[in-house]
Order: structure tokens, then sequence, then C-alpha cells
């Protein structure tokens, strides 16, 4: 671990610098140690692949103090993750044609048929290393190699809220109606962002989602259900194994 | 009050949504501070919602009476055809246009109002984020015809005419930058590059971040990629292109840029008063020296506002000699 101050109000701390879930999970650790203080100096929190900022109140406290409070160096991982939750937010997806206009982009691209291109991108527990971009935008590691697909050439003005795509080695989901040159395989009808909501987001870093191929007609009833406010959200959420 | 001209961007502002950054929400919040600070302090009306507005501002005419105070380095401003002071607190009564022709000294100014705008909080704040379409206004700018409300509030009419002079900031052009994440991940001349070079803001510089334009560029060692992490406000990022873009308020949560440096608290509060062409010059600070630098501004700020709140003004010729209407509401004139 490697503490930085990057200014008055201000630090990083580093983990070792690759992309791999261990790290994360790490990060994930540290992210919790933090904010199990709730040290009122500290003004938020945020984390990224191999790092975490923190901002604090430097009126009313010094960094010297603060690291030393954070007592950062002594956190035992082995037995914290042993005891941490894995969650897994599965979230059911339609597939190809209108809902995934792209699908056939990425099959052909990979020399697959549709069927297993769905196959191994729903086979997958992807960990969320990332929230960003985007309020509640994740950004998803581990997609199948073989479905590594390059982003369209001219950027779609308008992609529906909930849209699942493929952008080289990486996949995810738009929460929010935004444009994007991501590939779009699929839509999910949950509403992974919503602010009247709380949580306002169904998942944080370090979490996992995965995808869950559905129909047509289920897609239209869980819309239903999310319109009259009847969808039961935990039924989404799962452990990994 | 309803906007009968928007000007070039006003958006309503407080002092941002500071603890949603983990969820992928940009901060945003008042791109100076001070100035945001004493316009309400004058206002008598802490922490409230603002309207932040860049060089050329809005027509307003005003629904209901109120007390408003704009601050800015200097600026031309009238109520109805009548020109009105900078920095001071002003009586408007209802039907009365308050135009804010244009800014004249520095880059932004701030309107604050004595009787609230009322402005549900998004997230525990009213601040605009115009990219992601939210907070503030309906999450944009102002346009014309948008009508805002006022909370009702008993008025203190003892605060009328209340006027302060701003601390001016010392070398406005001459901006503080710490050591960045990556800073030994630049060659040595561009590190004495960036603080030995002038650079001018370009045009496409706004809430987000200042692109900068330098005659030479800075060198990577390696290259312009790192593993993206969490941004610093102020963090001086430079792509491949070697001309540094400065994020601010506005900033995405999350970018993959290497940063050189951070400027200061204290120079982002100067940055906020540059504008498209202006030039500055960086210069090396440490990390202590900053916070140094950071507490007495913040010292500063809280002392300017105890000075404005216990300020028993009544020196009328300021805020605006032939108005009998604003005299009657002063105690004792």
């Amino acid at each position: 671990m490697n503490i930085r101050q990057i200014s008055e109000t201000h630090f990083m701390i580093y983990e070792q610098n690759e992309i791999n879930p261990e790290v994360r999970d790490k990060i994930s650790n540290i992210v919790s140690h933090i904010e199990s203080y709730k040290h009122p100096a500290i003004l938020s929190v945020t984390s990224s692949y191999t790092s975490i900022m923190v901002a604090f109140d430097a009126t009313t406290y010094t960094y010297e103090k603060l690291i030393k409070e954070l007592n950062l160096q002594n956190i035992n991982f082995e037995s914290d993750s042993g005891k941490k939750s894995k969650k897994v937010i599965t979230l059911p997806v339609v597939y190809g044609e209108q809902y995934g206009p792209d699908l056939n982009i990425v099959a052909e691209h990979s020399q697959l048929t549709k069927e297993e291109v769905i196959k191994l991108h729903s086979d997958e527990n992807y960990l969320i290393y990332a929230i960003g971009f985007l309020p509640g935008f994740p950004f998803l590691g581990g997609l199948n190699k073989q479905l590594y697909t390059p982003r369209k050439e001219t950027p779609r003005s308008k992609i529906k809220s909930g849209s699942v795509g493929i952008a080289n080695n990486q996949t995810g989901l738009y929460p929010k109606e935004s444009p994007g040159g991501w590939q779009i395989i699929g839509r999910t009808p949950v509403d992974v962002f919503n602010l009247e909501r709380n949580p306002m987001i169904l998942y944080e870093a370090g979490d996992y989602i995965s995808f869950k191929a559905i129909e047509e007609q289920e897609f239209q009833e869980i819309e239903r259900e999310i319109e009259s406010g009847k969808f039961d959200y935990s039924r989404l959420v799962g452990e990994l194994n | 009050m309803k906007c009968i001209k928007p000007g070039l961007f006003t958006t309503v502002q407080d002092l941002g949504r500071t603890k949603y950054e983990k969820d992928g929400f940009s901060v945003a919040g008042v791109m100076n501070q001070y100035f945001y600070n004493i316009a309400n302090a004058l206002v008598d009306n802490e922490g409230a919602s603002v309207l932040e507005i860049t060089m050329n501002g809005p027509v307003l005419q005003f629904n209901a009476s109120n007390i408003f105070a704009f601050v800015a380095l200097d600026a031309e401003i009238f109520l109805d055809d009548q020109q009105i002071p900078v920095n001071t607190a002003i009586y408007v009564e209802k039907g009365q246009v308050l135009n804010i022709k244009s800014i004249t000294a520095g880059a932004r100014g701030y309107l604050a109002f004595h009787k609230p705008l009322n402005i549900l909080p998004v997230l525990e704040s009213a601040s605009t984020h115009t990219r992601s379409g939210i907070g503030g206004y309906k999450g944009r700018t102002l346009k014309r015809n948008d009508v805002f409300y006022f909370k009702d509030k008993p008025v203190n009419y003892d605060i009328i005419g209340n006027t302060f002079n701003l601390n001016n900031v010392h070398e406005p052009n001459t901006i503080p930058i710490i050591e960045g994440l990556q800073f030994e991940q630049f060659e040595l001349e561009s590190k004495q590059l960036l603080v030995s070079q002038t650079y001018s803001i370009s045009d496409m510089s706004d809430r987000m971040g200042y692109r900068l334009n330098g005659e030479k560029s800075l060198v990577h060692i390696d290259s312009a990629d790192i593993i993206s992490e969490p941004i610093a406000p102020g963090s001086v990022q430079v792509p491949n292109n070697g001309q540094p873009i400065i994020l601010l308020n506005d900033r995405q949560t999350i970018g993959g840029y290497t940063k050189i440096a951070t400027v200061s608290f204290v120079g982002r509060e100067k940055l906020a008063q540059l504008k498209a062409q202006d030039r500055l010059q960086f210069k090396w600070i440490t990390v202590e020296e900053a916070t140094k630098e950071y507490k007495a501004y913040i010292k500063q700020m809280r002392q300017d506002i105890e000075t404005i709140k216990l300020k028993k003004y009544k020196d009328l010729s300021i805020v605006r000699p032939k108005s009998k209407k604003i005299a009657k509401l002063i105690k004792g004139e």
C-alpha cells in the first residue's frame, strides 16, 4: 500500500498497479475499513481499479493525524476477505432484436452464433472495478476474450437506459439514456439507477453483476412491476459461491 | 423571478455534491467559494443556492420583493434602468428588472438572494451538473422564460445596503501547483517547462476543465495513459499532445490520463476568475505550503463573513442615491 497526498484536501491510496480481482478485493476492504470509521473529517471516499481517493476537511484536521488514526497499514486482509460477502446482482436481459441491435455484429466479429454469444456473456460474474463516467455506470471486468469487439465507428446519439453493451475488452450497461459507442447486445428492464429509490444504485464497486437471458414477455412483466412499484429488487441479489 | 434573457452560462450552484463521487456523480458546485460565501453573507443567507454567472449575465424580472447581492470583481449591473453597485445588498420590489449586463473584471459572479431560491436539492445539493443534467434548474443552464420561486422568510431590512470590498487575490495569474500523482512520469525539462512558460486559456474551457495552450509541449517519459483512477479537483492532466488540462468542478469522477500537477485550492479560486484567452503562469509549491495557504484563505474568508454580519451599516449614498423607496426601508432614515 502506498499513500500519497494529492492536495490540501485529498489523498490517494494505491494498491499494486494491476487490474485483477485480488487487488480490487483489497481496495474494497480498505474502503470498508475507512467507511466503518465514520470519521467526521472524511468527506468522501471514491475508488477505482487500484486506488482510493479520500477527501477530508483540512480546516479541522491534518493529513498526518488522519492517516495515523485510520491505521491503514494494519488492515488484516485475510481475516476480512474470509468474512466479506460477495454480492452478485443478477440482471435479466433480453438479448438481440430491437433490445440488442448489435448482437449480430458481435456474433459475426467473434465468429460465433448469436446463441453462443448470449451463453458466453451470461455465463460470467463480472466484478465491478469502478463506478464512473455517468452516475451508476459500472466498469466491469471478466469479459470472455472471444467476445471482444471494437466500438462502433460512429457512436449512437441515444442509447436507451438499461442497454447492455460491449466495447473492446469491456462489457457493461448504460444506467441512464446517453450517447455512446458501445455495441448494444441487449437490454435489462431493471432500473439499476433511480434517484428516487434507496439505494439509488443497486450495486457498488467491489460487487458483481451477472446477466440472465430472458424472453420479451418477462421483460415487459418486470417493466410493469417496476412502473407500479411492485418489483421486488431483493430477488436480483445473490451471493457468489 | 422570471428569466427574460439567460446570459452566457448561468446555473444554480451551491457547494457541490461531494458525497456521491463514488456513485459516478460529478461534484459540481460554485467555482469560486470565496465570492459565493461573501454573496450569501451580504444577503444574510449562508449556505444557500445562488446563480453562478459567467461573463454576460441574465436579465431577471422579480415577481416578488427580495434583497439580492451580486458579487464579482467588477460588473455593470442595472436595476430597471439605474446602474447599481456590485458587492452590495440591494432591495428589489415586485416587477423590477435586474440586468447583469456584463462582468467587466474577472470571469464569474454570484447572485445571492435573501429570500432563498426554491430549488429542490438532488442528493443534498442544488448544484447543476449540465453534462449529466442533474440538479439546479432542470439540470441545465438558464433559458428564457424560466421561472424561479423564492421561499418565504421574514425579511431582515437591516442588511439593505450592506456592502463589502473584496479582498483581492494577489498575483491573480500566478497559479500555485503541487506535484501531481504521476509527476515522475514526466521528463525533468517538462517539469521545468510547466512553470517557465506562459499558458493561455483555450476557448474550449468550461466548468469541467480549462484547456491550456503553451508554446512547447510537455513530454511523457512513457505514455499518457494510466489505469483509471479517481480525479481530485485541480488535477492537471496531460494527454498525448502535451498540452495540460486542469480538471475543475464538473470533472468526471475517474479518468486515465497522467497528472503532472494539482492546482491548489487557492489556485482554483483564482482560476475561477480567469477566462478564455487569459494568460497564466504556474508556480510549484509543496503540499505543506498549499495547506498553509489554504488555511489562511479559509480563515480570511470566515473573518470577512463575520465582518459583514457584524457591520451595522447605514450608508445610503452607495446603494441607490435617488431611491426614496429604499431610504424608507432603512431604519433611522
